[in-house]
C-alpha cells in the first residue's frame, strides 16, 4: 500500500470515529455557555483541551461535533455530484450526437460561472443551513466529473466488450451500468476523493463567512470565525479549528494522490 | 431449404471509400456459409451490417439485408435488440477483449439469456449449466473473471453466449486466428460438433482457405468490398475462377495437401 494512502486513510477513519461517537468523546455539551469572565476564553488545560471561547463553550467539544458537519457536508455534497456527474456524463459519452451536445453546452455554463461566488449567491438567496449548503455545493461541482465520465464513456463505447454485450442484445441500461461504468470508475474515485477535500474547504469558507452552517450549531469554519477577533490572544480558537480543516482537506487529497499514482498503470495497461 | 438470411446489393462506405460495394449472398437453414477474403476485404463490417451495428462512421449507401423476409434497416431499436443475441448469435475475433474484465463468467452468459428470455434465476442458472456443457467447460468458470481463462476458454465462453438463446444464425468472425493451432482445432471440432447436435446457419468469416475446406458448405470470396466469386466450397476451392481466389490458394502452402485428400 501506498504511504499517502495509509497516512490519508487514518486520519479520515480516525475523524469519522470522532464524528460517530461525538456524545462519547465530547467532554462538554457543545452548546453550554458559560459567561461568567473566568470562564471565558481559557487557555488549553486539562480541564479544556483546547481552550473554551468568548461565551466560554468548550471548544474541544464544539470541534469533535464539527467534525460531523464537515465529513457530512464532504460526503453528501460530493455524492451529489457523483450522481449528476455521472449520469449525465455517462449519457453523454454513450449516446453522443444532440445529447452529448445539450448536456456539454450546460457543462461549459457551469465551467464559466465562478463557482464559490455561485455558491454565495444562491445561498444568500435560498438561506444560509447545512442542507443548503451541501445540496448547492453538490449541484455546481459536478461539471468537472461530467467531462470526466464522458471521456472515459467515449473511448469505452468504442471497445470490443461494449460491442459484444451489444450483439447479445444487452439492453442499454445494463450496457451502461454495468459493462461500462465499473470500468470508468478509476478516475472517478480519484477525482470524487480529491472533491471532497474541496467541498469540505468551501463549507469552512461559507461557514467563516456566516453563510455555511449557523450558530449556535458548531462547525470548523464557524469556530474559526467566531475566534477571529481574537486572534491576538486567544490563538487556541483559531488554530484548532484550522488544523482540523488542513488535516481533513490534505488527508482526503493525499488519498487522492495515492489513488492515482495506484490505478493509473493500470488505465496505461487498458489502453 | 428456406433462406434465413439474404443480403441483397449491400454497398456502405466510409467517407469515399466503399468499404462494401454491391455484396449480395444468401443464407440457408443449416447451412455453413464462409466469407474469406484478405485483411482489410470487409469481413467483419459485412458481419456487423447484418445486426445493424456498424459503426458510426460507416454509412449504408443502398442495398437490404432480409432476415426471415423482413429487412433489417426497417426494424426499431427494439426489434434490433430482440435479433442480436436472440435470433443471431455472433463470435468476435478477439477473444481477449471480447469479454467484460470486471464481470464474472457466468453474469456475463446469464445476461444474455436474461435480456430476452423470460426465466426465472433458477432457470437461467440451469440454462447456463447446459451451455456449459455444450462447450466442454466445467461449472467452476462460472464465478471466474475473464483474465483468470485462457483464449480458448474464453471463445467457449463467447460460443455460449452466442448460443444461449437457440439463434437461428450463427456468425463466426475469424473465431480461432487468435488462438494457438491445436486450441484452434479444438474449438473448431467443437463447432462442428455442436452444429451437428443443433441445427442452425452459420455465416463462418475466416482468412484461412484450409478452415474454409474444414467447415463450409459455400463460400463467398470478398475483395476489398467485391464479392468476386461464390459458390461451394468443392468448386471454389478445386476451380477457382477468380484470380484473385487462386492467389488467395497460393497463398496457403497447407491447402495443397488437403485438397489432394478430398474426394474429386
Ligand atoms: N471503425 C472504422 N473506421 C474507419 N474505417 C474502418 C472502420 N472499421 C473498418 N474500417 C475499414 O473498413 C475496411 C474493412 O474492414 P473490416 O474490419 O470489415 O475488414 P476485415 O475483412 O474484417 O479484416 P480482418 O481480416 O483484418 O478482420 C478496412 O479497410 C478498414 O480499414
Ligand atoms: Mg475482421
Amino acid at each position: 500500500m501506498n504511504k499517502r494512502i495509509i497516512f490519508g486513510t487514518s486520519i479520515i477513519i480516525l475523524m469519522a470515529v470522532v464524528a460517530i461517537f461525538a456524545p462519547k468523546i465530547a467532554t462538554y455539551d457543545p452548546l453550554e455557555m458559560d459567561l461568567s469572565p473566568e470562564a471565558r476564553l481559557q487557555g488549553p488545560s486539562v480541564e479544556h483541551f483546547f481552550g473554551t471561547d468568548n461565551l466560554g463553550r468548550d471548544v474541544f467539544s464544539r470541534m469533535v461535533y464539527g467534525t460531523r458537519i464537515s465529513l457530512s457536508v464532504g460526503f453528501i455534497a460530493v455524492f451529489i455530484s457523483l450522481v449528476i456527474g455521472i449520469l449525465l456524463g455517462g449519457l453523454s459519452g454513450y449516446y453522443g450526437g444532440w445529447v452529448d451536445n445539450t448536456i456539454m453546452r450546460l457543462v461549459e455554463v457551469m465551467y464559466c460561472f465562478p463557482t464559490f461566488f455561485l455558491i454565495m449567491m444562491v445561498i444568500t438567496f435560498l438561506g444560509p443551513s447545512i442542507i443548503n449548503v451541501m445540496v448547492v455545493i453538490g449541484l455546481t461541482s459536478w461539471a468537472g466529473l461530467c467531462r470526466l465520465v464522458r471521456a472515459e464513456f467515449l473511448s469505452l463505447r468504442e471497445r470490443d466488450f461494449v460491442y459484444s454485450a451489444k450483439v447479445q442484445g444487452v439492453p442499454d441500461r445494463r450496457l451502461i451500468f454495468r459493462h461500462i461504468l465499473p470500468n470508468a470508475m478509476a478516475p472517478v474515485y480519484v477525482s470524487a476523493t480529491l472533491s471532497v477535500g474541496g467541498a469540505i474547504l468551501v463549507e469552512s469558507a461559507l461557514s467563516f463567512l456566516g453563510l455555511g452552517v449557523q450558530i449556535p450549531t458548531a462547525s470548523w469554519g464557524n469556530i474559526l470565525t467566531a475566534g477571529k477577533i481574537y486572534i491576538d490572544y486567544a490563538w487556541w480558537l483559531t488554530l484548532f479549528p484550522g488544523l482540523a480543516i488542513l488535516f481533513t482537506v490534505l488527508s482526503f487529497n493525499l488519498i487522492g494522490e495515492g489513488l492515482r499514482e495506484k490505478l493509473d498503470p493500470k488505465l496505461r495497461e487498458r489502453k | 431449404m428456406a433462406k434465413v438470411l439474404e443480403v441483397n446489393n449491400l454497398t456502405v462506405k466510409i467517407g469515399e471509400k466503399s468499404v462494401i460495394d454491391n455484396a449480395s449472398f444468401a443464407l440457408f437453414s443449416g447451412e455453413v456459409l464462409a466469407l474469406v477474403g484478405e485483411s482489410g476485404s470487409g469481413k467483419t463490417l459485412t458481419a456487423l451490417s447484418v445486426l445493424n451495428l456498424l459503426p458510426e462512421v460507416a454509412v449504408v449507401e443502398k442495398g437490404s439485408i432480409l432476415f426471415e423476409g423482413e429487412n433489417i434497416f426497417d426494424l426499431d431499436k427494439n426489434q434490433l435488440r430482440n435479433l442480436r443475441g436472440n435470433r443471431i448469435g455472433m463470435v468476435f475475433q478477439e477473444p481477449f477483449t471480447a469479454l467484460n474484465p470486471v464481470l464474472n463468467i457466468g453474469v456475463q452468459i446469464s445476461e444474455t439469456i436474461a435480456a430476452h428470455l423470460k426465466m426465472s434465476a433458477g432457470e437461467i442458472n440451469k440454462r447456463v449449466r447446459e451451455l456449459l456443457d455444450m462447450v466442454k467447460l466445467s461449472p467452476e468458470v462460472l464465478s471466474k473473471y475473464p483474465h483468470e481463462l485462457s483464449g480458448g476458454m474464453r471463445q467457449r465462453v463467447i460460443l455460449a453466449m452466442a448460443l444461449s438463446c437457440d439463434p437461428d444464425v450463427l456468425i463466426l468472425d475469424e473465431p480461432t486466428t487468435a488462438l494457438d493451432v491445436s486450441i484452434q482445432k479444438e474449438v473448431l471440432d467443437l463447432i462442428k460438433q455442436i452444429k451437428s447436435d443443433i441445427n442452425f446457419a452459420i455465416l463462418f468469416i475466416t482468412h484461412d482457405l484450409s478452415i474454409v475446406n474444414l467447415m463450409a458448405d459455400n463460400v463467398c470470396v470478398m475483395k476489398r468490398g467485391v464479392i468476386v466469386e461464390t459458390g461451394s466450397v468443392e468448386n471454389v476451392l478445386h476451380a477457382p475462377r477468380h484470380e484473385y481466389t487462386q492467389h488467395l490458394i497460393g497463398c496457403i502452402p497447407r491447402l495443397g495437401d488437403e485438397r489432394k485428400r478430398l474426394p474429386a
